[in-house]
Formats: C-alpha cells, sequence, structure tokens
C-alpha cells in the first residue's frame, strides 16, 4: 500500500509539474464547452439538461484520454527511468495501480471542471439533478476505461505517440461498437452479434447512465473493463522485468 | 512456452473471461438498476409491475422509430430515447417475457410498408420530408397484434398508460361487455353517434325498462338518462358497482332534447325531462344539482346567426383535466346544454377528480329556466355572474361506498371503483355536435367512448395515473423571450390603436384638402408631424423586438464566455504560474552548482 500510495504521489507530481496537464484539461475544457453549445445546439433546444454536453462525452474522452495515459509507461522509457522503476522494491501491480490512478484522478479533474455547465443549467432552469449526478458517476467510470486502455498500450508498445494512435484505435472500437448503426447492422448478420456487441460496447453502457438509470450492468461492464486492461498492463510490465 | 507467450496467452483467456462476465451480466442482470432521476422517469407503477409480473406468455414490443428521418428535429430524438428507455425497463422488469425490437422505418422501405401496415402514424403529418413515425405494435405468441399508432411527446405523462396498455390487452384480448341503462328512446336502426362507435368496439346489452338485474357477463354499467328507478332497481345497479367497479353515469336536471323526443311506439312512455341517481352518487358523496348551470364566458349560439346562449355552452380544451387519461386525449370542446353542476363531499377513500369545467363567468338557474328557452338577450339582461367554476363531469374513484350498505348483501367486492359521472344528458344528442356531412364537430361522443375505454381496462391500468414530464426548458431564457413578446405585444396594441387615430386624423385632412383648393401651412405642417409620429411609431416596435432579442444574445453570450472560455483560460493561467514558479526554483538554484 506504501508503494502504490507513493507511485500514486510521484505519478500525479510529474503530471502537474509539465505544462502537459494544464494545455490537456484547457484543451479537453474548451472542447466540451464548444461541443454543447456549438454541435449540441444547447440554446437551440432550450432544454435544461446536460444531454449534448454527455452525448459528446465518449468521443471527446476517447481521444484526449490516450493523449494524458500516453505517457504513463512510455515516458519512462524515453527518460530512461524505466529500469530504475523496475528494479525498486515495488510489486508490479502497485505500479500499475498507482499510475493509472494518478491519469484517472487527472481525468476526474478534467470533468470535474465542466461544473460551470452544471451551474448554468440550475441558473437558467430547473434540471433534474439526480439525471446529472448520475451521468457525471457513469462519465467518470467511463474516463476509467479510456485511461485503462491507453496505459495498457503505453505499457505494451513503449513509444508515446503509437501508444496514442493505438489507444485511440482500441478506445474507438469499444466505443462504436454500441453505435445505433453498428448495432442495427450487426442485427441483420445475426441477432445474438447485436445482443454480444451491445454487452461489451462502452456507448451502450453508457446510454443508460446520461438520462439519470445507473445500471448494475454498466458498473460491471465498466470495473471489469478497467480491471481486463490494468491485469493486460501488469502482465506486460512484468514481462519487461522478467525480460 | 516463454514468458512472452504465457503472457499473451493469459490476456487472451481474461479477455474471453471480460467477454462471458459481461454477456451473463446482461442477460442476467436485467432491471437491477437504480433510477435517480428526480420524478423516478424510469421506474414502473406498482399497476405496471403487476401486469409484468402477471404474464404468462411472451410479448414483442416492436419500437417503430424513423431515426434517420429525425436526425433533425433533436427534441424529437430526446423524446425516442426516453421511450426506448422506458421500453428497455419494462423489459428488464418481465423476467424475459417482454422483448423489445426497434426498426427504423425508412421511406419507401419494407419496414415502412410492415408499419404502415400495423396501422402506425407519422408523428405530424404536416412536416416536409420523409414521414416520422414514433410508434410501437405489440404481438403475442398467436400473433394477435395491439398499436400505438403514434407517441407524441406531448402524451408524455400518459407514456407508462399506453406501452403498459398494449401489454394488458396482449395478455388478455378481451371484449367489453356494457350493460346500458337508459330512457332515451333509440331505434335499433338508427342509433345516435355515440352509441353506434360504441357497438363496433364492445357489446352493448341494453336492460329493459322492467330490469330487476344487471347482464352477468356485463363488464361496465352505462347509465345515461335513466327512467325513474324503483327500490330494487337501485340495489342492482348499486351491487353492479360494488362487484365490478366500473360506471359511466350521466344524468340531467334538464334533458332539453330527450324530453322534446318522441317515444319509438306509443305503447311507450316519454322520456323524463329530468334524471337523477341521487340515492347512489350521495352514497359516494356525491351529488348533480337541481339547478341548472349557464356560462357566458363560453357560450354558444342555439341556432345559425343567433347570439351566444349561455344555456349551451362549451368546455374548451384548457378546462378539460389534461392530467386525467379519460380527457387527456380530447383536443376539441365539449358542447352542452342546460347541465347541472357537480358538487362533492367525499368519504374518506374515495377522491373525485374534476374532469370537465365551465369558466369563473357562470350563473345557476333553475331547470324551468331551460324548459322556457328564454332568449340570449333576456338571460344576458338578468345576468348576475356567480365568479363560480362549476364541474360538469367529474371522476369518482377509491374504496366507494353502497348506498344500500344495511340491506343489499354486497358490502364492496372491488377494493377500487372507477366511475365517471357526466352532469348533461343532452351533451350526447348528435344535434350537438355531429355534423351531418363530416362527422363529430366536437368530442362530446370522445369523451364518453374515452371513458369507457379506460374503465373498460384492468384494475392495474386503471390504476396508473399520469406522470411528470421529462422535459424541463431553460425558463430563464424562456421567460426573457416571453416578457419580451408580451411587452411587444402590449406596446403593439398601443401603437395601433395611436395609428389608427393618426390615420382617422390624416384621413380627415385628406378630406380638407380635397374641399380647399389650398392646404394651409398649418395644415400641412400637422401633415407632415403625424406622418413622423406614424414613422416612429413603427420603428419603436421594431426597437422592442430588437431588444428583445439582443437581451437573450446578451444572456447566451455570458453564458458562453462562462462555460467556454472562463474554465480553460483559468487553468491555462493556473498552469503558466505553475510553471513560472518552477523555472524561478531551478533558476535560483542553478548558478550555486556552477563555480
Amino acid at each position: 500500500m506504501r508503494a502504490l500510495s507513493a507511485v500514486y504521489r510521484r505519478e500525479l507530481a510529474s503530471y502537474l509539474a509539465t505544462p502537459t496537464a494544464y494545455v490537456f484539461i484547457a484543451v479537453f475544457l474548451f472542447a466540451a464547452g464548444a461541443f454543447t453549445f456549438e454541435i449540441g445546439d444547447f440554446f437551440g433546444q432550450g432544454r435544461a439538461d446536460l444531454g449534448p454536453f454527455f452525448a459528446a462525452q465518449p468521443w471527446l474522452l476517447m481521444v484526449f484520454l490516450p493523449a494524458l495515459s500516453m505517457r504513463a509507461w512510455a515516458e519512462e522509457r524515453r527518460a530512461g527511468t524505466d529500469e530504475l522503476l523496475l528494479t525498486l522494491p515495488a510489486p508490479t501491480w502497485s505500479l500499475t495501480l498507482g499510475k493509472f490512478l494518478a491519469a484517472w484522478t487527472l481525468a476526474t479533474l478534467a470533468i470535474a471542471l465542466t461544473a460551470p455547465l452544471w451551474i448554468t443549467v440550475n441558473v437558467l432552469g430547473h434540471p433534474d439533478n439526480g439525471a446529472i449526478a448520475a451521468a457525471y458517476v457513469a462519465t467518470v467510470l467511463m474516463a476509467g476505461a479510456y485511461v485503462a486502455i491507453g496505459t495498457a498500450l503505453s505499457a505494451v508498445t513503449g513509444a508515446q505517440v503509437v501508444a496514442f494512435v493505438l489507444a485511440v484505435l482500441v478506445g474507438f472500437l469499444f466505443t462504436a461498437l454500441g453505435a445505433p448503426s453498428t448495432l442495427s447492422f450487426a442485427r441483420t448478420l445475426g441477432p445474438n452479434l447485436a445482443d454480444i456487441l451491445g454487452a461489451i460496447s462502452i456507448l451502450g453502457h453508457y446510454e443508460t447512465a446520461q438520462r439519470g438509470v445507473l445500471d448494475l450492468r454498466a458498473l460491471i461492464f465498466f470495473v471489469s473493463l478497467i480491471a481486463f486492461f490494468l491485469y493486460a498492463t501488469a502482465v506486460a510490465v512484468e514481462a519487461k522485468r522478467g525480460g | 512456452m516463454n514468458r512472452r507467450a504465457f503472457a499473451v496467452t493469459i490476456v487472451l483467456a481474461l479477455a474471453v473471461a471480460f467477454v462471458s462476465l459481461n454477456l451473463i451480466a446482461a442477460n442476467t442482470l436485467k432491471g437491477a438498476r437504480l433510477d435517480l432521476t428526480q420524478d423516478r422517469l424510469y421506474s414502473l407503477s406498482s399497476g405496471t409491475r403487476t401486469i409484468l409480473g402477471g404474464l404468462n406468455e411472451p410479448v414483442e414490443l416492436k419500437l417503430y422509430w424513423s431515426r434517420s428521418a429525425a436526425a433533425e428535429r433533436p427534441a424529437l430524438r430526446a423524446y425516442a430515447a426516453r421511450v426506448r428507455e422506458m421500453l428497455q425497463t419494462y423489459a428488464a422488469r418481465s423476467r424475459d417475457m417482454v422483448r423489445i425490437v426497434e426498426v427504423d422505418p425508412e421511406r419507401y422501405s419494407a419496414a415502412e410498408d410492415e408499419a404502415v401496415r400495423a396501422g402506425l402514424e407519422p408523428i405530424d403529418r404536416t412536416g416536409a420530408g420523409d414521414p416520422i413515425y414514433l410508434g410501437v405494435v405489440g404481438s403475442n405468441a398467436v400473433d394477435e397484434k395491439v398499436v400505438a399508432p403514434v407517441l407524441p411527446p406531448e402524451r408524455e405523462p400518459f407514456l407508462e398508460y399506453d406501452l403498459t396498455r398494449i401489454v394488458s390487452e396482449l395478455e388478455e384480448p378481451q371484449r367489453l361487455t356494457i350493460a346500458l341503462v337508459t330512457a332515451l328512446p333509440i331505434a335499433d336502426a338508427a342509433p345516435p353517434y355515440w352509441l353506434a362507435e360504441l357497438r363496433r368496439a364492445a357489446k352493448v346489452e341494453r336492460v329493459a325498462p322492467d330490469f330487476t338485474a344487471l347482464p352477468d357477463d356485463a363488464d361496465l354499467l352505462l347509465v345515461v338518462h335513466p327512467p325513474l328507478l324503483n327500490e330494487a332497481q337501485l340495489v342492482a345497479l348499486d351491487q353492479f358497482v360494488m362487484a365490478k367497479g366500473r360506471a359511466v353515469i350521466a344524468v340531467d336536471p334538464a334533458a332539453v332534447l330527450a324530453a322534446g323526443a318522441t317515444p319509438l311506439d306509443a305503447t311507450m312512455a316519454p322520456p323524463p325531462a329530468a334524471s337523477q341517481l341521487d340515492k347512489l352518487l350521495g352514497a359516494w358523496g356525491v351529488s348533480v344539482t337541481p339547478d341548472i348551470v349557464m356560462d357566458r364566458a363560453a357560450a354558444l349560439p342555439l341556432t345559425a346567426g343567433a347570439p351566444p346562449n349561455p344555456l349551451f355552452f362549451e368546455v374548451t380544451p384548457e378546462r378539460i383535466a389534461r392530467d386525467d387519461v379519460v380527457t387527456a386525449a380530447l383536443r376539441r370542446p365539449v358542447n352542452l346544454l342546460a347541465a347541472g353542476a357537480l358538487l362533492w363531499t367525499p368519504p374518506a377513500g374515495v377522491t373525485v377528480t374534476p374532469l370537465l369545467q365551465t369558466t369563473r363567468d357562470t350563473l345557476r338557474a333553475p331547470p324551468a329556466v331551460a324548459a322556457a328557452a328564454p332568449s340570449s338577450q333576456d338571460i344576458l339582461a338578468a345576468w348576475r355572474s356567480a365568479d363560480r367554476v362549476e364541474t360538469v363531469a367529474a371522476r369518482v374513484s377509491g374504496a366507494l361506498p353502497s348506498a344500500f350498505a344495511s340491506t343489499a348483501p354486497l358490502k364492496r367486492a372491488v377494493s377500487r371503483a372507477e366511475v365517471v359521472v357526466l352532469a348533461d344528458v343532452d351533451t350526447l344528442d348528435d344535434r350537438l355536435y355531429v355534423d351531418p356531412r363530416t362527422g363529430p364537430a366536437r368530442d362530446n361522443a370522445s369523451f364518453l367512448l374515452n371513458a369507457i375505454d379506460v374503465l373498460g381496462g384492468s384494475d392495474e391500468l386503471v390504476s396508473l395515473r399520469s406522470r411528470a414530464p421529462s422535459l424541463r426548458r431553460l425558463s430563464a431564457l424562456d421567460d426573457v423571450t416571453r416578457a419580451a413578446l408580451a411587452t411587444r405585444k402590449a406596446a403593439q396594441a398601443r401603437l395601433e390603436q395611436d395609428l389608427a387615430t393618426v390615420d382617422a386624423r390624416l384621413a380627415q385632412l385628406r378630406l380638407a384638402r380635397a374641399t380647399d383648393a389650398e392646404p394651409s401651412a398649418a395644415e400641412i405642417a400637422e401633415f407632415e408631424r403625424i406622418q413622423r409620429r406614424a414613422d416612429d411609431m413603427r420603428a419603436e416596435l421594431r426597437s422592442i423586438e430588437r431588444a428583445a432579442r439582443q437581451e437573450v444574445e446578451r444572456r447566451e453570450r455570458l453564458v458562453v464566455l462562462l462555460d467556454v472560455w472562463a474554465p480553460p483560460v483559468l487553468v491555462a493561467l493556473i498552469g503558466l504560474v505553475v510553471f513560472w514558479l518552477r523555472m524561478r526554483r531551478v533558476d535560483r538554484k542553478a548558478p550555486r552548482r556552477t563555480p
């Protein structure tokens, strides 16, 4: 546990010490706002909810979070600190989890900084705050999934740009599997295929939560997705330690 | 196996485990969900849960939703998502008995043909572009179908009712049997419009005037202008309501049109001029006034071209209960003639919900007034408004007590009865609402038919009430627009009045110029002044509109500034400060390291 906490604090500090994290958060906040007001046509719809904001989140986070998580392991290799890190008397799981939690914390911070939108809808109308809270919880979980994918690919490839591209690709696959067009195409191939794709897609599980319903299946999906990619990260790191 | 191959194998095994876990969860954990919406939008009422829990056969609900055609309709898309989510909630709560299928009936596709064949209707027929469908077709194992042809967003309070009704009717497809008690002379060959319509949907058994019992198989009692009933007949009606709990009752202190009707043959008594069911209604805490109600503000002309007569008035949709499923679908007014008013002081466990109400500009009068048929001038000359909203139809629900509790054998068999009471019989006369060429012009018959339709449903279905809508507006911005509109309207009215005066003065001046050879300098000056004033007024109107738009835009800009620009700029600034502080620290350390 001490090792986990040390790794977590070291990672978080290193994120905040470089301009990258600030640039990342600033651009994400701007994009989230622009998606809500410009593409989502917030004022045109006139609804006191954050529907346009949450609808854009899977696609935004899918691209932004790999930019954050790509450095988790690849940066160590570039700076040549990976060998030192791996020889430390810290178990692999604490290294993996520490790095993941630090990146997830930063992602959560970025999401939390969109709170002015929540305040705005409360000033301009009487939104369903229960539904918005549920959607935020699901957004944070979804962010965890993208971060886990990103850190895993950062550990596997060891090169930041490659890690970024692969993480966006894998994130896109998990997201687009649940898109209505994918599912209706899958249904023509076989009804079971659509069910399978729906069960392992980020979009499908996030959709219900966007409207204020937290489904146990969505919780299991996001947690198991995070666990799977963290385990894959640990396997990759372990392979480097041993090899 | 080397280390790398082992690692890959482990990860692959885990991937399989991940997919399996989620597939199992998807199939076994349906319904394990937390509805965090404030109005519990995605939680089902106990009536629906009972129906879903009692399903014996699988039911398929096919949602027809024109997703691609509605790409440009975000509000409709949001509502369709609400419908889809609701359907999924049904599936989740049904122990796999309800299956949901979604189809996009694109233009000229086989799916569209299928939708049209099933009876689906486009959501708005006026709109240009491809038709947009949002409806549900339910079918059961023997391919019986029940259709909700269209689910318009404005009917959202009744979404649960509409969906549950499909499931309920598929489970128990039944034709309603209605026992009709009436003193109206109805010829079988030429029934009134409402009865002809009712016979299409239900089996109507008219009971003889000297009946001693109601048909055993009847599900619902319909009383329309009853004759004077003896004690045994009243007991029969009372016992029916106790046993079956469903009745629609129309009585009238002054049945003007019925009283003038001739009996079908000479042996029959003419219909009475008034009808009542005071004994039964009294037990439920409801009474119909012996006086009739007149409504001046909603008065209609008795004959074409005549001035409006308060004896004959309409209940417009604003005064029809919107939150009760009996009347929610009514879009046109209901016409009434010399109606009575309903009063109530219900006992514990009984609730009375007004369905049709008058304006405040009402007056009660003895029934003889209606029989005398005074002219509207006479009525209006003596008008002293009671300033009271009167209820002419209401829904009485709950544990209705028996009017013969001490003598009748059956106290109460149903826990909850539902009765609709209407204090006018003339309203069902074709002459009041049916155009011989085009059919019904008002919703008089629809009121009765809807009431029967709703009350004919199972206990669980009838127990469903309207739900809070999910749409919440940006009311602050709407308020600005509305206030601006009101200001504009007021200004417009004022300016139009001014303009009329100005125009009149201009006309006067023009007339003067036509008669006089040469207008005086003073007249020319006034003419020009007035014309300038007219121009100024128009400019003022435009500026009010502009100001309103600017106010909304100003608020929108402020929101965009605070939500889109301020947070990233702030974060960037913090980043700069942190970076600058770090640089300074590095700079300060640097000289010490270099000799």
